[in-house]
């Protein structure tokens, strides 16, 4: 099976900064990956790179089999692409940016679109600039996979919307997914989104991947359990990601505890709770915060 | 079809739907033959990935408490698991031997446990099931 | 034109319709205010010139508009992810912006016209030729949009744009003067236009990759738009130099001696000194010889004639003529009796007054020779008909020609264009007739003075040529002469040559080549002023072993700038593209490179082991 995205080792630089450094991953067909990382961390850039739009200084990045830095146009028809932000042109109306959508892109479906944005209840006639932010979202939406795109990216497309409208945004994606089954990478903040939407997970940290699993392969593996160490500090242990001091003891974040390393915290705790898993929001943050925590 | 997943619990969201629908079975609120809801139904009223939603239903198939029929939809088996009495057994087994650990863990006594399961059984018993 | 190339211009047809109604509207008020008989009667250039200036400067904002359109809405990534080639947005935005451009002057010349006509005006008429002067018009417009679009629209920092701009302005201005002087019409029309398309094609052509400040520019930035800048920084910086030699040399000779001709028929030097308005007879070292020129008759306020920069000092009374010479580098002809005012010109001899051709109006088709409005009241602007007829304008009422009557039955003689110094000088407007000279003077015809009218004639030639220390000969009627030389005498003059030498040293190595094969005094004979600012004096005068530094100069510049870049880390084929660029135009390039090549794009990656997954589960086997 052949990745419909694929990054190797992507290195990318703006200035002094390294942003990316050595991003690999990969997104199969009809899998929905998503991309997750604090500001500034490169998802971004990662995005943006995948199509086109920035070069990577080292690696390689191909999308639908062929380098990103040179994409033919037949490929740019397959994908279908939503930035950060929803950039349309405000001053057009909605079914002019239909039309537009229509002209630029063979293979668009315009009559399919209009549907869509019946259905969602979109004035046509509305100015863009008119529409509210999730209004937009939908647009962007709608316009992007109207052309039966094989591969969707979206940058944040959460960004600004409030509960009700991310929650449309949503099922406006699983219904997608369900007739389709196009494969999804998506960058965003909203972790329980992703704990619904996502098949695989990658978060990305100091430009490269902490983390690249199922959903719940990643639970699976990283359990919490509080303790009251013997002696003062918690025990040194492989796997340990995080140790957070609570009152009267730690709460550790620990990976791959198997029976040998249960059994040397055991010895080192006063006491010691059950496993508790940590849902995507926490996993993230005991993950993210802090310096080299958890490397 | 009531079902409901908590996608934050340390439970897969695919093992929870699986688990939930072999309660309904189990507790005949899905009838032998009945239909499932399409794929695309059950991801969008569940609000999840529908290739979530697939998953848990080959492992439903996989286990024998449902049928897919191509181009038909999912059913509720109505024959008898196609699974091996001895798969069964093996599963019954596990079962019972996790229940032990814990119960064990949390402090039971053996006669605590007894109990526990015999009251779970006649609730069990109580409630209308169909011939299998 | 496909439907993705419609849908991009008719996204953008807001502001291409409101540059359009600006640009007619500014064109027909500007027709109006400049004067519609000046313009499209007396095809008078002058007032074309403002009309290009008014439409200019809204095709250059709306260029810059239009190029910067996808940047400010920040809608270049939406456009981008499209299956389009990325130059079709730019094309479809620079070809229907430049279209406008091109067509708003004709337009507004149209409806001037019409207006013109619809208001009855005068039974003048329309210029048939004027509308060659329009489409010239519309050129110029055209190709200034282009240079603003693809200046805007060019992926670089804004730096980059900024000098793109100038040069292409620059190049385009440069371009005008130069055409003008050569050819006019439609194929400085036709010349203009490619320029503009060139540019159009570079922009597409840039447009491939979207900017990206911390990656090398695009190969295909290298190529058409690098050639472009590297020719036209060879030009501006040729100007440039020329500039500065000019300065210096009118520096070096701005001590030029005062030409007099005494009563008693001697030709001598004379500067002013004591009294004022006193002008003393001095010696070749410049000392006065006690001698003073003839100088107690009342005078005529003094009227600068400006003939190519000879100044004249009309004394009625004496016959005593003061010139001065100029220009002794950047021409050799120095006195070019250019004639009175009363010059015809005709179309094939190259200037830029162009012959109109009335083809309608009440006095039938007649073939008009035109000539300068003097400078004064338009009541002095007259125009030869053939069969030696005089018409001017009459302003009573709605502008129309009528007849003018010379005293006597006069007719006016066909006067043409001269060159040297054998004809007799006209001054003040007098006009040559069949009956001698006459002159318009406040509302009627008037026999001009003698002594305005005929002076003694003065030639001037150049017996030496050398751009440092020429020999001039002045001469007079009867055969006297006087020889000037012009030597190097004084450390500041001395100085004023080295700079000119060092002008020539840093002229763009192509044109210094030129020059050194060319004969510049003969060149400066036979071709017209803009080549000479593009060859330089000294090399072509006697000072070719200047180019030896220039050689030099420019090699050792290519070279270093070679090594730089190989530092860097550029690969062969853009070092020599840069190396070939300094080569063509020297440091000044320099500004583009700078702009272009920067440290940060070559910055290389730190790579190194990319930090480690914590986390990495491989997929299920089947799905």
């Amino acid at each position: 099976m052949t990745n419909l995205v694929e990054f190797r080792d992507v290195w990318r630089h703006f200035g002094e900064r390294e942003v990316l450094r050595g991003l690999s991953f990969a997104v199969r067909p009809g899998e929905v990956y998503a991309l997750l990382g604090r500001n500034g961390e490169g998802k971004t850039t990662a995005l943006r790179i995948l199509l086109g739009f920035l070069g990577a200084h080292a690696g390689e990045a191909r999308l639908l089999g062929e380098p990103c830095e040179a994409l033919p146009l037949a490929v740019r028809g397959r994908v279908g692409y939503v930035s950060e932000g929803h950039r349309l042109y405000g001053e057009m109306r909605v079914s002019e940016a239909v039309r537009f959508e229509r002209d630029t892109r063979p293979g668009f479906d315009a009559s399919a679109a209009t549907q869509e944005l019946a259905r969602l209840a979109l004035d046509p006639a509305a100015r863009i600039l008119n529409l509210s932010r999730g209004q937009r979202a939908q647009l962007a939406l709608v316009l992007a996979c109207a052309g039966a795109p094989e591969v969707l990216v979206f940058d944040d497309p959460a960004m600004g919307l409030d509960v009700v409208m991310r929650r449309e945004l949503l099922e406006s994606l699983i219904a997608l997914l369900a007739e389709r089954g196009t494969a999804v990478l998506f960058s965003t903040h909203i972790l329980h989104d992703v704990e619904r939407l996502a098949d695989r997970v990658g978060i990305l940290k100091d430009g490269a991947l902490l983390v690249d699993a199922p959903l719940d392969v990643l639970k699976r593996r990283i359990q919490k359990r509080q303790c009251v160490p013997v002696n003062g500090a918690p025990p040194a242990l492989e796997g340990l990601l995080r140790a957070r001091r609570l009152d009267g003891g730690y709460e550790l974040t620990l990976l791959d505890l198997d029976p040998a390393r249960e059994a040397t915290l055991r010895a080192g705790s006063r006491h010691l709770s059950d496993p508790l898993t940590p849902d995507l929001e926490e996993l993230f943050l005991d993950l993210t915060s802090g310096p080299e925590s958890a490397r | 079809m009531l079902l409901r997943i908590d996608p934050r619990s340390p439970v897969p969201v695919y093992e929870q739907l699986v688990f939930q629908v072999k309660r309904a079975v189990a507790e005949g609120l899905l009838a032998p033959g009945a239909k499932l809801d399409s794929v695309r139904e059950l991801a969008k009223t569940l609000a999840i990935n529908p290739n979530t939603v697939v998953r848990a239903l080959e492992v439903l198939e996989n286990d024998g408490v449902i049928l897919r029929k191509q181009g038909a939809g999912c059913f509720v088996s109505d024959a008898p698991s196609e699974l091996a009495a001895r798969e069964r057994r093996r599963r019954l087994e596990e079962l019972v031997t996790h229940t032990v650990t814990e119960a064990y863990h949390l402090g039971f006594s053996p006669d605590e446990v007894r109990t526990a399961l015999e009251q779970g059984l006649s609730a069990l018993e109580k409630r209308p099931r169909s011939p299998r | 034109m496909s439907p993705a190339f419609v849908a991009l211009v008719k996204k953008e047809r807001l502001s291409l319709l409101v540059f359009f109604v600006l640009s007619v509207s500014a064109g027909w008020i500007t027709i109006t205010v400049e004067g519609f008989e000046w313009m499209f009667v007396l095809g008078s250039y002058d007032r074309f010139e403002e009309l290009t200036l008014v439409q200019s400067g809204l095709a250059l904002l709306a260029g810059i508009w239009l190029g910067l359109r996808e940047e400010v809405t920040r809608t270049q990534e939406f456009l981008r992810q499209r299956p389009l080639a990325p130059g079709v947005s730019v094309l479809a935005r620079g070809l229907a912006g430049a279209s406008l451009a091109f067509l708003a002057p004709l337009v507004a010349g149209a409806l001037a016209i019409g207006q013109d006509l619809l208001l009855g005006g005068g039974g003048v008429g329309v210029r048939a030729e004027c509308w060659t002067i329009l489409v010239a018009v519309a050129a110029s417009v055209f190709a200034t949009f282009s240079a603003s679009f693809a200046a805007a629209s060019f992926p670089g920092s804004p730096l980059a744009r900024m000098v793109l701009l100038f040069f292409t302005l620059a190049a385009q201005l440069a371009l005008q003067s130069w055409a003008s002087s050569v050819c006019s019409g439609l194929p400085w029309a036709l010349l203009v236009l490619a320029y503009g398309a060139l540019l159009l094609g570079a922009a597409r052509a840039a447009a491939e990759r979207a900017l990206d400040l911390d990656r090398p520019v695009g190969l295909r930035v290298l190529g058409l738009p690098l050639a472009f800048m590297a020719f036209v920084s060879m030009a501006f910086g040729s100007l440039a130099v020329a500039g500065w030699e000019k300065l210096a040399s009118q520096a070096l000779f701005e001590s030029r001696p005062w030409i007099g001709w005494t009563s008693d028929g001697r030709l001598v030097r004379c500067s002013w000194v004591g009294k004022p308005g006193s002008l003393a007879v001095v010696d070749v070292a410049g000392k006065p010889t006690g001698e003073e020129l003839d100088d107690d008759q009342p005078r005529l306020p003094p009227v600068r004639y400006t003939l190519h920069g000879i100044e004249l000092l009309p004394l009625p009374a004496a016959r005593s003529l003061w010139l001065r010479n100029e220009g002794v580098v950047e021409r050799r002809i120095v006195l070019e009796a250019e004639g009175a005012r009363w010059v015809a010109s005709d179309s094939s001899s190259g200037t830029r007054q162009v012959v109109p051709l009335l083809s309608a109006g009440e006095l039938g088709d007649p073939r008009l020779v035109k000539h300068f409005e003097t400078g004064m009241e338009d009541e002095h602007t007259f125009l030869f008909a053939p069969g030696a007829e005089l018409l001017k304008f009459s302003y009573d009422g709605p502008p129309r020609l009528e007849r003018v009557e010379l005293p006597g039955g006069a007719r006016p003689l066909d006067t043409t264009r001269f060159f040297g110094s054998t004809q007799e000088w006209k001054l003040g407007g007098a006009l040559d007739t069949t009956d001698g000279a006459w002159m318009y003077r406040d509302g009627a015809w008037v026999r001009p003075a003698p002594e305005l009218y005929h002076q003694p004639r003065l030639g001037s030639e150049i017996l030496v040529h050398d751009p440092l220390r020429p020999l001039q000969r002045v001469s007079g009627p009867n055969g006297v002469v006087l020889d000037i030389p012009h030597p190097l005498d004084s450390a500041r003059r001395k100085l004023l040559a080295g700079w000119m030498g060092l002008s020539a040293v840093l002229r763009p190595l192509p044109l210094a080549l030129l020059s050194a094969g060319f004969d510049y005094e003969r060149t400066a004979k036979e071709r017209p002023d803009e080549f000479l600012l593009l060859l330089d004096p000294m090399l072509g005068g006697g000072y070719a072993w200047l180019l030896g530094p220039n050689v030099l100069l420019h090699v050792g510049l290519a070279w270093a700038v070679s090594r730089e870049f190989a530092r860097r880390g550029l690969d062969p084929t853009r070092r020599r593209r840069w190396v070939l660029a300094y080569l063509v135009a020297g440091m000044w390039i320099a500004a583009w490179c700078a702009a272009l090549e920067t440290r940060r794009a070559w910055r290389k990656s730190r790579s190194g082991p990319a930090p480690a997954a914590l986390v990495s589960a491989a997929r299920r086997a089947t799905a």
